[in-house]
């Protein structure tokens, strides 16, 4: 991208929502609202895409939609869906613009830290935010820690007050987030996350990101600078680690849900590109949508696609009993099959993004029609974590018995 | 149940006795410590549970069916191809059944339904 980062807080960028949100009930209403708002995201998707216009208004209609509060639990007043619902909505979403689908991946992960780890006080703030419409971002990732699990931004706790310094990479949300959590070591190395205001002195958001893919989702650099916040405001995030809770798979399956919802949109195109082909002149043809051989590959993406939705149900099912029993064992079979969720979803979404454009022939690569997208979203959305570690954590578990270590990559 | 049907229900209990013999096999070795092995069972196990979460979903539909009669040849031929690889021997796959249409005949009739709407008749893919 030729444009600098932008350091400004933007206009956009508020502490609070700026309306309040839909509530919404059910898991029937959740899919109900998030296929009218994918209806609506993806008439132009390929234009935000193609002059990287940041979605901020169209962020505003998706949290005030009520979906990104549908999460929070019934006791709290929410419609506490199923993670089998969530993975969906979040496919549906991503199915019309993956950006979209990805923005508020950090902010259910945030949640069910929250549920794990918040207080009883922290649950009741910051649950009733949320369903006010509030969104959270993330500043996690650091880019020269040398795991991804590790960091190097520093939490102090100074009486009533946290204090937080550092710099993260990788912060999707972050820019149009009201609150912008940051994980943070204590002394003693453990993590912490400070939900922070989004106009908290200190707190900067640089909308560096110049992926070629997943471009809207301005998932640049957060500085943290003498940040600080009321220890009140801060979840012990390591108490989901230091035993077994679906706090990782929760984190991973929103994962799997954004990269089968890219299938879904990259192969709905195909079928419409590969209906418009003009046959191949050694095929004695009369038309595109003939070819033997093309109707055999898309023959092949559908039953792979249908595989890998297959195989997200499963891992939702499974994220669910983990949710509900927390075992050691339960946690483990959602890591394994989530795991499985991952790699189906990853293959599919690359290959139906291939398939796309070589299916749709030369036509379909016109820059204005914009359907390299899928390709390039799938590309960038599913380095989030090398999948090749999927395959081996799935093989571990079942040759040696080896539990998949818990952190909120597994 | 159709021919296709019977004949993916057997491609993945094929590809399940393969994993139990690798399974076998590979506890007996050092191997099944090194990362390559590992991942290699996993691969195998991933064909499989998606073979057999599409057979849940077989009887919804002649497109599902169709569905997962290929998934199910895609876990016996990777178990297949697992087995040579690590324990260099195979074990045999049982035969097609003569009156179940070709694999490649499925896939595009699977491909034509979904591009063109054609409609997919009994015994193309399989009902239980």
């Amino acid at each position: 991208m030729s444009q600098s980062p932008t350091l400004d807080l933007p206009a956009q960028a508020r502490p609070a929502p700026r309306s309040p949100a839909h509530i919404i009930r059910s898991d029937a209403e959740a899919i109900e609202v998030a296929q009218r708002v994918a209806e609506e995201f993806s008439r132009e998707a390929a234009l935000r895409d193609r002059e990287r216009r940041l979605p901020w208004e169209e962020l505003e209609r998706f949290s005030e939609s009520g979906l990104w509060a549908i999460s929070v639990p019934k006791a709290y007043g929410g419609a506490g869906v199923s993670y089998a619902t969530l993975s969906e909505v979040i496919a549906i979403i991503s199915a019309a613009d993956s950006s979209l689908g990805q923005l508020p991946q950090n902010h259910f992960g945030v949640l069910s830290n929250l549920g794990l780890t918040g207080s009883e006080e922290q649950k009741q703030r910051y649950y009733t935010k949320v369903l006010q419409g509030y969104r959270f971002g993330n500043a996690f990732s650091e880019a020269r820690s040398q795991y991804v699990t590790t960091f190097q931004t520093q939490i102090r706790f100074d009486g009533d007050t946290a204090v937080l310094d550092g710099e993260k990479a990788y912060c999707t949300g972050a820019l149009f987030a009201h609150i912008v959590p940051v994980a943070g070591v204590d002394e003693a190395g453990q993590v912490h996350i400070a939900l922070v205001p989004r106009d908290a002195a200190g707190l900067t958001v640089i909308d560096s990101w110049d992926g070629f893919g997943q471009r809207i989702t301005a998932s640049g650099q957060v500085r943290i600078e003498g940040v600080r916040v009321p220890a009140s405001d801060v979840v012990p995030a390591w108490k989901a680690y230091d035993q077994p809770t679906s706090d990782g798979p929760i984190s991973q399956i929103i994962q799997a849900a954004v990269d089968t919802g890219i299938a879904r949109g990259a192969f709905a195109e195909t079928l419409r590109v590969a209906r418009q082909a003009r046959p191949w002149v050694d095929s004695g043809l009369q038309h595109g949508w003939q070819d033997p051989l093309g109707q055999a590959l898309i023959g092949e993406l559908a039953w792979r696609l249908q595989a890998a939705e297959a195989i997200l149900q499963r891992a939702a099912q499974a994220v669910d009993r983990a949710v509900a029993e927390p075992s050691e064992e339960r946690v483990a079979e959602a890591s394994v099959i989530v795991g499985q969720a991952k790699v189906l979803s990853t293959e599919i979404a690359l290959e139906t993004s291939s398939r796309l454009l070589e299916l749709g022939g030369t036509r379909s690569v016109s820059a204005s029609q914009g359907l390299d997208r899928f390709w390039r979203n799938a590309r960038t959305h599913t380095l989030h974590d090398p999948v090749r570690w999927k395959y081996h954590l799935v093989g571990n578990q079942l040759l040696n018995d080896i539990k998949p270590q818990r952190h909120s990559w597994n | 149940m159709s021919h296709s049907h019977s004949q993916g229900r057997s491609d993945l209990a094929h590809a399940r006795h393969v994993e139990v013999a690798l399974l076998e096999y590979l506890r007996g070795q050092s191997a099944r410590h090194e990362a390559l092995v590992i991942a290699a069972v996993g691969d195998l196990r991933i064909r499989i549970d998606a073979a057999d979460a599409l057979l849940e979903r077989a009887d919804a539909s002649q497109s599902a069916a169709i569905a997962f009669r290929l998934a199910a040849a895609e876990a016996a031929r990777v178990a297949g191809q697992v087995y040579f690889e690590l324990a260099g021997r195979s074990l045999p796959r049982p035969l097609p059944d003569s009156a179940e249409p070709a694999l490649l005949t499925q896939r595009r009739l699977l491909g034509d339904h979904y591009l063109n709407g054609a409609a997919l008749a009994d015994g193309q893919g399989g009902q239980a």
